[in-house]
């Protein structure tokens, strides 16, 4: 569906990044090392003073991509707590004008992967924070982005929550492959999602490490007992420490 | 439901105490009728108008007031809320005014109102309208500064226009403290209404009172108090039955002041 030769990225100052497309990519670090920052700066939200992104895409180099090429997915749920489950997931879809049959066929197949099925007419408020969670992966990606965004989506979940929804992440990653950036605290979630892990060093934020994840897909929870990504997470908060 | 049914019964019960210790005062402190009638002679005189029309007239007189002044000033301090809140530099220039205009006793300009627009009903009108503004005007900035950020973003991200902001976003978002807003100027409303035709005006509930206190008939002034009482109650429940129909998604806060507010 996309052409495009990848989404080629490079932020701010010392940062130097460039993500193939289709790729998982984990960018982690302490608090404040501008992660969250770097990210918004790739979604086009926040301006930065110097330096550039740039998409690479069909017909060429761009600085900007059109609405809804850019998904994002925020600490927070941030649902809209007037709308069900189904309105929430479509209203970007009808926003952008996209709303149609086949858009609502693919949002059905989104919220049966999520385990969301039957509570299409639910509202947020009547959902754990795993469940609202996982709508607003769906909204994300219902709207067919060429590009995920996700700032510490799990942050604020239970470990037992967490780990069930790296999983879930990563069955509907390899159903519809998007490039991802996934801001996270966690070297293990980080180890276990990636093809590929970012490490900043505190203000200024700088990139100490670009580390290729080789571990074979599709990855079991059982993967964290591997020796290889045991070796990949003591490596990563030997640099963190 | 147990504990529901209790809770009726308790309110019943000190409703009735108050008419009984009413009812016991007037029999055993021999106070003369003209002074305070009891509960009986009122409750007549209530029954007595409403069968001759008076009440009705001078009710439905006061309704209509309080539902025009309600309505416009409830479109205009949402128009200017609205203005307002996307211009922050102008709000901010204007907010000692707005504190001095909001916390003014806008009853106190009657008088004036009565010398610019006469004793009919346009200076009813504007003391109601003044009344209503500000609380919405207030609330809706607020509830328009309410949308978090990072929908905001999500917008952003969509490319959203201005309008598509407005209805998928801004408006739901402000709703919540909208209604609270409402709430407040309901109020206001009707003791505009009825202050205003103390003084203004020949017909209404207002008039009434200051009938039955200037005739000396107690009996009426009482009627009229429990009247102008019931219409006050009957907009603020009418007004929250709304809010609860439109604010659904939120159904428990709202439940939960309105068990408040009956209690």
């Amino acid at each position: 569906m996309y052409a495009g030769r990848g989404a080629r990225v490079k932020a701010l100052e010392d940062i130097r990044l460039t993500v193939e497309e289709g790729q998982f990519l984990s960018i982690i670090g302490p608090s404040g090392c501008g992660k969250s920052t770097l990210l918004r700066i790739v979604a086009g939200l926040v301006r930065s003073s110097e330096g550039e992104v740039v998409f690479e895409v069909e017909g060429g180099p761009h600085s900007e991509l059109p609405g809804g090429d850019i998904g994002f997915v925020f600490q927070d749920s941030v649902l809209l707590p007037w709308k069900t489950v189904w309105d929430n997931v479509i209203f970007p879809l009808q926003v952008l004008g996209r709303a149609s049959g086949q858009a609502e066929a693919t949002i059905r197949e989104l919220l049966e992967l999520a385990g969301l099925r039957g509570f299409e007419r639910a509202f947020p408020k009547e959902l754990s924070g795993g469940m609202r969670q996982r709508v607003s992966i769906v909204r994300a990606l219902a709207m067919d982005p060429r590009i995920l965004l996700m700032d510490e989506p799990f942050g604020a979940l239970d470990a037992l929550t967490r780990d069930r929804l790296n999983i879930e992440l990563l069955r509907m990653w390899d159903q519809r492959p998007k490039t991802i950036l996934f801001v996270t605290h966690s070297i293990e979630e980080a180890v276990f999602l990636s093809d590929r892990v970012v490490v900043m060093s505190p203000r200024p934020g700088r990139i100490v490490e670009d580390l290729t994840i080789d571990l074979e897909r599709p990855r079991a929870i059982e993967i964290r007992d591997d020796p290889a990504f045991r070796k990949y997470v003591a490596h990563l908060r030997g640099l963190l420490g | 439901m147990r504990a529901r049914v209790w809770d009726v019964v308790a309110q019943l019960g000190v409703f009735a105490a108050v008419i009984i210790g009413w009812q016991l005062y007037v029999t055993w402190g021999q106070v003369p009728a003209f002074v305070l009638p009891g509960p009986g002679p009122v409750w007549q005189k209530l029954v007595s108008i409403a069968k001759n029309g008076t009440l009705w007239r001078h009710t439905a007189m006061t309704v209509y007031e309080i539902a025009v002044g309600f309505g416009l000033g409830t479109a205009l301090g949402a128009l200017v809320g609205y203005f307002l809140a996307q211009w922050r530099a102008l709000e901010e220039f204007l907010q000692p005014y707005i504190l001095f205009a909001q916390t003014a006793p806008k009853i106190a300009l009657i008088p004036l109102f009565v010398i610019w627009f006469g004793l009919g009903m346009t200076s009813k009108i504007v003391l109601i309208v003044s009344s209503v503004f500000f609380p919405v005007m207030v609330n809706t900035i607020l509830g328009l500064r309410s949308v978090p950020a990072e929908l905001n973003e999500l917008m952003a991200l969509l490319k959203a226009s201005r309008w598509q902001r407005l209805f998928h976003i801004e408006i739901p978002s402000a709703f919540p403290l909208f209604m609270a807003g409402l709430r407040l100027a309901i109020i206001q409303a009707t003791i505009a209404a009825i202050v205003a035709e103390w003084i203004a005006g020949d017909v209404g509930l207002g008039f009434l009172l200051v009938y039955g206190s200037t005739t000396y008939d107690a009996q009426l002034l009482l009627a009229a108090v429990v009247a102008t009482n019931v219409v006050g109650i009957a907009c603020y429940l009418a007004l929250l039955a709304l809010e609860r129909r439109l604010l659904r998604w939120q159904a428990d806060e709202t439940a939960a002041h309105l068990e408040n507010t009956a209690a």
